[in-house]
């Protein structure tokens, strides 16, 4: 965390990163306030739900006076919390799709139909990439998606505010 | 203004710009070139010209907020109180063309035959206040400068509120003409950011008065009327800064801890600044009627071409260097060359004033006496031995050394020499040498620092300034380092001729330090560079002989460096232990053979310039030919 804290220590409080947040007016996010407590080296900051709040759109990131790369800093805090295990249910289902087929978004019968309207032949993601992408994702150290955490993730759900 | 345009001793030229300078303290020659005004000094300023005419171009002093003829005054104070003619915008004298006010004007003082002038003038010192330039907001889009009109930026807002301004300083939206009934700023805009298409990265330091004293005004010349301040940070550390803060909150002005992301204009034509509250951290669009943007200042786009004429240094941001930032805060490296005002660094008028008098005394003081005292340690070349090459020049940071291929000789102007020693190292013919500093003294200096025991000394060149003070503060503060350490000071690392190096290795020195100022911290403005590329190259050719480099070393220490030179000397200390004495041998033959290869070519040179010397001395000539 000291790293992150590195960089949120260069924050001059401007303000400007939540007036750009397109999430914030979803789900409450409030990336100023997560980049104060990055600074301020809250060890709690990466169990909470706001990691999982920013849709990355980096309208934060482009705009920061200080050059703090904020949605930079979700990643982080991200990356932090699945490495303790805490990943929301939703996160986990996606990246077991994408374990199990190679696509983040599963082809469906609609799209196999509109493929063949268009003259397109059949996908599937070859079994051999799959396994290489299993492989590379436990090269790259994604846990265990079996193992749940105690306590359920909280990931901020639309409407919700912090 | 008015009383300098008045003063006997003031000579104030409008219009002009200053094409070159050559010379030195006391003895400047500055070729200034002045516009034709096409309007002579006979002008009465009665104006009948500008009844007449036709054209209409927007106006720079009024930022384009209104118009002005193609003949015009650039102001109503400006000096000379006289009429002049833009001839980008003039149709013509031709009276097909026009001729309007050439026909009207009774005084007969119009010209359109007058060029350019250039004037030579000789002056003894100089005063460099050619400013700043304001931001540019165009490319913060996000607060649509050039999409909105009723976006404008500070300066124009005070021209709008001047009572001889463009509105006669009524306050009015542009798109509409209205008054306006809530007026927002944006604080620190090309100001206090990382990105560079943004603004700059310092705080331009006037902003957060500037736009405290705008909305007590506007205050005053709208009654009821909302206004907004978006800030970060609100500097009001000047005397009585604090009291206007507080008396615009008193007043009733919203200051709001945001800065907006966007400024969108909705169906009715009104401005919403999108914020976060920073409080709560939600959300929202306030609406005013104008946006004034807080521009900060940058750097003239010409800063180079004055940096040259002058031999200035420039600060990482760009803005001209002063001597000494406590000691000597208006003075420039280049004797008799001043600094005021926003060149120096963003300031409000108050202390551009102050810099301006203290520029002038600094000034006067010179001219009051009417002789300088240069520095005891100057450099001197050999007539007999140079051959006007020109290296020494090209590295000389004072521009000191002239060059006459004529002659064939290059001399050293001594009132502009500052002592620091870099030309020397830099002569293949031995023809320079430094008064204080010479040769012999550190040939001399490393015989006795590498008596005893060469190999197990770490012998280090410092710089008077910065690494000799480094040490210095070192020892003072008690911290504790080896004693193998033979220190020899130089008034500049850039004085450190890579032969003395050589002969440190032919004597058998351990480890070898160059030590200098911070590359843009250097006395010397940029003398360090050469020591940079010196070592660099001694170090190559060390690698090519098949040599051990980790016996060389160059640190950059400063003065208030202590401790970085009390770890630098005990980090090469402990790698004396570990210096093979084969390697050490094997360095020692190299440097002698450099040395020996050196010193011949020096003799050969001497005896090629000493065999036609008795038929010269005959002739009268001397050793100068
Ligand atoms: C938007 C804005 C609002 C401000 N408001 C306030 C305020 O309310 N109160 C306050 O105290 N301060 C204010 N300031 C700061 C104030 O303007 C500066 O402190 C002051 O103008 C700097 O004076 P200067 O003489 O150093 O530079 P400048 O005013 O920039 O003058 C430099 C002059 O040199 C001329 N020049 C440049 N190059 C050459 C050349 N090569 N040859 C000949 N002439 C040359 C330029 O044309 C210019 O006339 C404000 C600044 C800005 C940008
Ligand atoms: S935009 Fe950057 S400097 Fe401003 S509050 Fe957000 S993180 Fe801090
Ligand atoms: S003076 Fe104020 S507005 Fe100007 S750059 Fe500094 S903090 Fe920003």
């Amino acid at each position: 965390m000291s790293g992150l804290a590195a960089k949120a220590s260069n924050c001059m409080q401007c303000n400007v990163c939540g007036a750009a947040c397109t999430a914030g007016p979803v789900n409450g996010l409030r990336p100023r306030e997560v980049v104060q407590r990055a600074a301020a080296g809250d060890p709690g900051l990466a169990d909470g739900p706001e990691p999982w709040k920013c849709v990355t759109c980096y309208a934060c990131a482009s705009q920061c006076r200080a050059g703090i790369d904020v949605a930079e800093l979700f990643y982080e805090l991200r990356n932090e919390a699945a490495r303790r295990g805490r990943i929301p249910d939703a996160y986990r289902a996606v990246a077991k799709q994408v374990l199990a087929s190679g696509c983040a978004f599963p082809v469906t019968r609609n799209t196999a139909r509109m493929r063949q309207e268009l003259g397109l032949p059949p996908f599937a993601v070859s079994p051999r990439g799959v396994e290489e992408l299993n492989s590379l994702c436990r090269a790259a150290g994604l846990p265990d998606l079996d193992r749940h955490p105690e306590a359920p993730v909280d990931a901020g759900a639309p409407g919700k505010e912090a | 203004m008015m009383d300098a345009g008045r003063h006997p001793k003031i000579k104030v030229l409008a219009g002009s710009e200053l094409k070159s300078v050559s010379g030195y303290i006391g003895n400047f020659t500055a070729v200034v070139r002045q516009k034709a005004r096409m309007v002579s000094s006979a002008c009465t300023s009665c104006g009948d010209c500008v009844e007449v005419c036709p054209v209409s171009v927007p106006d720079e002093f009024e930022e384009g907020l209104g118009t002005r003829r193609a003949i015009y005054k650039p102001f109503p104070q400006a000096i000379p109180s006289l009429f002049l003619i833009d001839p980008d915008s003039c149709l013509g004298s031709n009276p097909v063309a026009c001729g309007k006010c050439k026909e009207v004007c009774g005084a007969k003082a119009i010209d359109y035959a007058m060029r350019d002038e250039e004037i030579v003038l000789s002056v003894g010192t100089v005063v460099v206040a050619t400013g700043a330039e304001p931001w540019d907001p165009t490319p913060n889009v996000e607060y649509g400068y050039s999409r909105h009109l009723d976006v404008l930026t500070s300066i124009e807002f005070e021209r709008m509120l001047s009572a001889g301004g463009p509105t006669g300083g009524h306050i009015q939206r542009p798109s509409d003409g209205k008054e306006p009934r809530s007026i927002a700023y944006i604080q620190c805009v090309g100001s206090r950011t990382q990105d560079p298409c943004r603004g700059m990265t310092y705080c331009s330091s006037f902003c957060c008065m500037e736009t405290v004293k705008t909305t007590l005004q506007v205050q005053e010349h709208i009654r009821g009327v909302k206004q907004t301040v978006y800030y970060m940070d609100i500097r009001a550390f000047g005397k009585g800064f604090e009291g206007l803060y507080t008396r615009s909150r008193a007043d009733g002005v919203r200051y709001v801890h945001s800065i907006p992301s966007s400024v969108t204009r909705d169906a009715a034509g009104r401005l919403l600044c999108r914020i976060a509250d920073p409080d709560t951290g939600e959300l929202r669009e306030e609406a005013h009627d104008m946006v004034i943007l807080a521009v900060g200042v940058k750097p003239r786009t010409d800063s180079d071409a004055i940096q040259k004429l002058f031999t200035l240094s420039r600060t990482e941001d760009g803005f001209f260097l002063e001597s000494h930032p406590k000691l000597k805060p208006v003075d420039t490296p280049t004797g008799g060359v001043f600094l005021a005002g926003f060149v120096e660094s963003p300031k409000d008028i108050k202390d551009c004033v102050t810099q301006a008098s203290a520029a002038a005394s600094r000034a006067s003081i010179l001219m009051r006496k009417g002789e300088v005292t240069v520095e005891a340690i100057t450099s001197s070349i050999d007539p007999g031995l140079c051959t006007a090459c020109g290296q020494c020049a090209k590295v000389c940071p004072f521009h000191a050394i002239t060059v006459d291929k004529e002659k064939g000789t290059a001399t050293v102007v001594e009132a502009l020499c500052q002592g620091c020693g870099t030309c020397g190292p830099e002569c293949r013919f031995d023809a320079v040498s430094l008064r204080h500093f010479t040769d012999e003294q550190f040939f001399n200096q490393i015989d006795a620092a590498l008596e005893e025991e060469p190999e197990k000394k770490v012998l280090a060149f410092c710089c008077n300034w910065c690494s000799y003070a480094g040490a210095d503060f070192a020892g003072v503060s008690r911290m504790q380092y080896p004693g193998s350490v033979r220190i020899i000071r130089s008034m500049c690392s850039g004085r450190i001729d890579e032969r003395f190096v050589l002969y440190a290795m032919e004597k058998r020195a351990g480890i070898v330090l160059v030590s200098g100022c911070h590359i843009g911290d250097c006395h010397y403005i940029d003398a360090n560079k050469s020591t940079l590329t010196r070592v660099e190259k001694l170090q190559e050719r060390m690698r090519a002989a098949g040599l051990d480099v980790g016996r060389l070393h160059r640190r950059w220490v400063s003065a208030a460096e202590g401790r970085r030179w009390a770890d630098t000397i005990q980090e090469l200390a402990d790698r004396l232990p570990s210096v093979d004495p084969a390697e050490v041998s094997k360095a020692a033959d190299w440097a002698r053979d450099q040395r020996v290869k050196y010193e011949k070519r020096v003799e050969k040179h001497r005896e090629k310039r000493r065999a036609p010397k008795p038929a010269m001395a005959g002739s009268g000539a001397g050793g100068a030919a």
